[in-house]
């Protein structure tokens, strides 16, 4: 199954589940939505649940915020992270506040969707991360699909849970095949241990999941030692728990972003690691992430911008010789 | 980046060192594995090699000078020119010997090795030992890193490392500048110190045998093999013994038979034929493969196997043999015994006993049968039950001879023969071995 597919099966089978869960954004209706992942459902559920909207970010979100204090399951498809932008006063001010506003009176149970990051050449107004803004407003929950079994199962608890979540794609994602074990028990919170280690923990999220799959083999050869990775999921709640079983085994810990490195999200976990962990770390905790630089449209000025498989195998390695490994 | 060479630790109570000579001189050019300079020590002479490249800077220490341990002796400048590719000052001691400079990281601890080596030119006390601090990585066979990283921003020791030596009671400053742990100091070179110094060799074999952890036992002073024994019995710690592939085979063989839907049927054949016709050669068990051939070519039940939606009728007669080599157990199957002489099981039973003592049954020799045989009756056992072999039907569990005959116990597999025909089978059984004429034709 694509991970495009995985994530139509989780808002199909909600759809047909509750009554109450609309999708709206630009294109999700007739067109099926610009990366097919509303694909068909019109069909299914017609107009009044698949809503197609004017090019306004700020009034899809906005309606949302409405739909949802109303009774409804909202589901906001947003283009592209960078769109996200103009929504962020009704994300920011409105999705993440009005349950702290009334005292808990009001829920929100919606879920705002975008991908982020960068695809190949649609230079530096479409190509942009926010999880680290959006992970440092209180009352979002944020989720972050790098897998397709998760994609499928996270999605669905964002849509039928009470809270307002932000629910992060990938641009380069869509067509990644995966298994789905529908019948799992997955806890959206909970940190994905994609392959085990004993020597160094490497933490990442989305597509860089994969990068560092691809970089791993070339580490493990060159330091002659195993990687532990980790997918975060949860970018807020963070899951620490598996952080720290997994620190404590390995003692090292790299965190590998694809966004820029000054301000980026994963100086959270190397901060977490030094405030917390200090006495379990046997080496600097380092970040491997992009250029302070808008991304590029020349394909070889992006790829220089952002890590690659080889840069993060690099990197590791060098780090790993220069700190007792 | 200078490079401070320290007067290095050669054993155990060394706690200072004579500076012999100098082999080399300020402004000469070094690379790594160069013997530097000869070092007084308890009662020999040994070589101390860099493990860096450059230009040597300046001698801390005259000839003849003794000083303790850790002290700093000379500087190495890593970055002048040409370091990187710096060539062996002009006498080029190492030139003398070639197994110093293929392995800088060997140490030669006892001089008679070192008399061994061809150095016309030295004394015969002189060893050859390295003037890095890494000596008990060294001695342990790790590899040197290169050190410190031209990005290393101070600090000499990691957190962890830091935590651990606590734990263990170490002050890694003085082990530092006893030149024993590198700097920075990381977790593992404080762990392999810590074991190093703490456990005997015995101890740690113990240790690893046992899958236990050194973290067991109170830091701060020795332990030994008698040590850790006690902790093994007084824990009533087991001793883990890897299963080997036979044995897997083995255990998921009888987790199979285990499955099967079975029955017993017991009873005793008459014993005076076997032992009127039994020889060295041809024992009981040979006579046992043949008399249960000929029964089981008169009952076609045994002869059969099931499979998903047929059941299979063989022709001849295929019978599977227990047979113990150590702790393990080998059914080996002897093909069409229909058509064999008592003569030619006999020499298949030598053939197999010698291929399973070398351990050299192929996976064909262990397939293809649908009945098994357990003879456990040279033991002296009354009766007992077996686990069907495979893919068997049956198999017939033989106990010793006694006054009322062997004892047969039959364990049947219900779904491929019914309690009636299993009961013929036995009766045929009976009557075979009372039948001379039966014998008399096997013998043959």
């Amino acid at each position: 199954m694509l991970y495009r597919e995985a994530l139509n099966r989780a808002i199909d089978e909600t759809m047909a589940a509750d009554g109450t869960v609309v999708v709206l954004g630009e294109d999700v209706g007739l067109y099926g939505g610009s990366y097919r992942v509303t694909e068909g459902l019109v069909a299914k559920y017609g107009e009044e649940r698949l809503i197609d909207t004017p090019i306004a970010e700020l009034s899809i979100v906005g309606n949302a915020v409405g739909m949802a204090m109303a009774g409804l399951r909202p589901v906001a498809e947003i283009m592209t992270a960078n769109f996200s932008l103009l929504a962020f006063d009704q994300i920011i001010n409105h999705m993440a506040k009005y349950r702290y506003m009334s005292a808990g009176k009001i829920a929100l149970p919606m879920v705002v969707r975008f991908p982020q990051g960068v695809s190949r050449q649609l230079a530096a107004q479409h190509s942009e991360s926010y999880e680290q803004m959006l992970s440092a407003v209180p009352g979002l929950i944020v989720l972050a699909a790098g897998d397709v079994n998760y994609a499928y199962h996270a999605l669905k608890y964002a849509i039928m849970s009470d809270d307002p979540v932000v629910f992060i794609e990938h641009e380069l994602l869509y067509n990644k095949k995966g298994e789905v074990d529908f019948d799992a028990d997955i806890d959206p919170f909970k940190a994905r241990i994609v392959k085990e280690g004993s020597d160094i923990t490497i933490v990442s999220y989305l597509k860089m999941v994969d990068d560092v799959m691809e970089a791993v083999p070339q580490v493990e050869k060159e330091l002659g030692k195993t990687c532990e990775v980790v997918d975060l999921c949860s970018l807020n709640p963070v899951d620490y728990k598996t952080l720290e079983a997994s620190l404590k085994k390995t003692g090292r810990i790299v965190v590998v972003e694809e966004d820029h490195k000054t301000g980026g999200y994963g100086a959270q976990i190397t901060s977490w690691a030094a405030e917390e962990m200090f006495y379990s770390l046997d080496a600097p905790p380092i970040r491997i992430a992009g250029e302070d630089v808008p991304i590029p449209y020349n394909r070889t000025l992006e790829l220089a911008a952002i890590p690659t498989p080889e840069k993060i195998a690099k990197r590791i390695a060098e780090w790993g010789k220069t700190n007792g490994l | 980046m200078d490079y401070k060479v320290v007067m290095p630790r050669l054993s155990d109570s060394m706690d200072e060192g004579m500076l012999v000579d100098w082999k080399i001189r300020p402004g000469d050019r070094v690379k790594n594995g160069d013997v530097i300079a000869e070092v007084e020590s308890d009662k020999a002479v040994m070589e101390i090699q860099t493990f860096k490249s450059g230009v040597v800077k300046s001698l801390l220490v005259d000839a003849g000078t003794v000083v303790p341990v850790g002290t700093g002796i000379a500087v190495i400048d890593t970055d002048a020119a040409g370091a990187a590719e710096a060539v062996p000052a002009e006498k080029a001691p190492e030139a003398q010997h070639p197994a110093a400079e293929t392995k800088p990281a060997e140490v030669k601890p006892a001089p008679q090795q070192a008399a061994d080596m061809p150095k016309p030119a030295e004394p015969p006390e002189t060893v050859t030992v390295p003037s890095s601090p890494d000596i008990i990585d060294i001695i342990l066979g790790k590899e040197i890193s290169e050190a410190i990283p031209s990005s290393f921003s101070g600090g000499s020791a990691s957190p962890r490392a830091r935590e651990a030596a606590a734990r263990y009671g170490l002050d890694i400053d003085a082990l530092q500048k006893e030149g024993v742990l590198p700097v920075p100091a990381h977790f593992d070179d404080i762990k392999r110190y810590y074991i190093r110094r703490y456990f005997t060799p015995k101890a740690l074999e113990l240790i690893a045998r046992y899958h236990l952890s050194t973290d067991l036992f109170e830091s701060g002073r020795k332990h030994d093999e008698a040590e850790v024994k006690r902790y093994i019995e007084t824990h009533e710690i087991p001793l883990p013994e890897p299963l080997d592939i036979a044995k897997r085979s083995m255990i998921a063989m009888l987790n199979e038979a285990a499955k099967k839907p079975v029955y017993h049927m017991s009873d005793t054949l008459d014993a005076r034929l076997f032992e009127r016709y039994e020889s060295k050669e041809a024992t009981v068990t040979v006579w046992l493969l043949r008399l249960f051939a000929e029964a089981m070519m008169r009952h076609r039940s045994f002869r059969m196997t099931l499979d998903t939606d047929t059941v299979q009728v063989w022709p001849n007669a295929d019978i599977s043999l227990a047979m113990a080599e150590g702790e393990l157990l080998y059914m080996p199957v002897f093909r069409s015994l229909n058509k064999k002489s008592v003569a030619e099981i006999a020499q298949e039973l030598q053939q197999y006993k010698s291929k399973l003592k070398a351990r050299r049954l192929s996976p064909d020799d262990l397939t293809g049968s649908t009945f098994g045989i357990s003879n456990l009756g040279m033991t002296g056992v009354a009766q007992f039950d077996a686990m069907i072999n495979k893919n068997d039907c049956a198999i017939a569990a033989i106990g010793a001879q006694a006054q009322a005959g062997i004892a047969v116990t039959l364990t049947v597999d219900h779904r491929i023969v019914n309690g009636y025909q299993a009961a013929l089978f036995m009766q045929e059984l009976k009557a075979l071995a009372v039948d001379e004429m039966f014998f008399k034709e096997a013998a043959k």
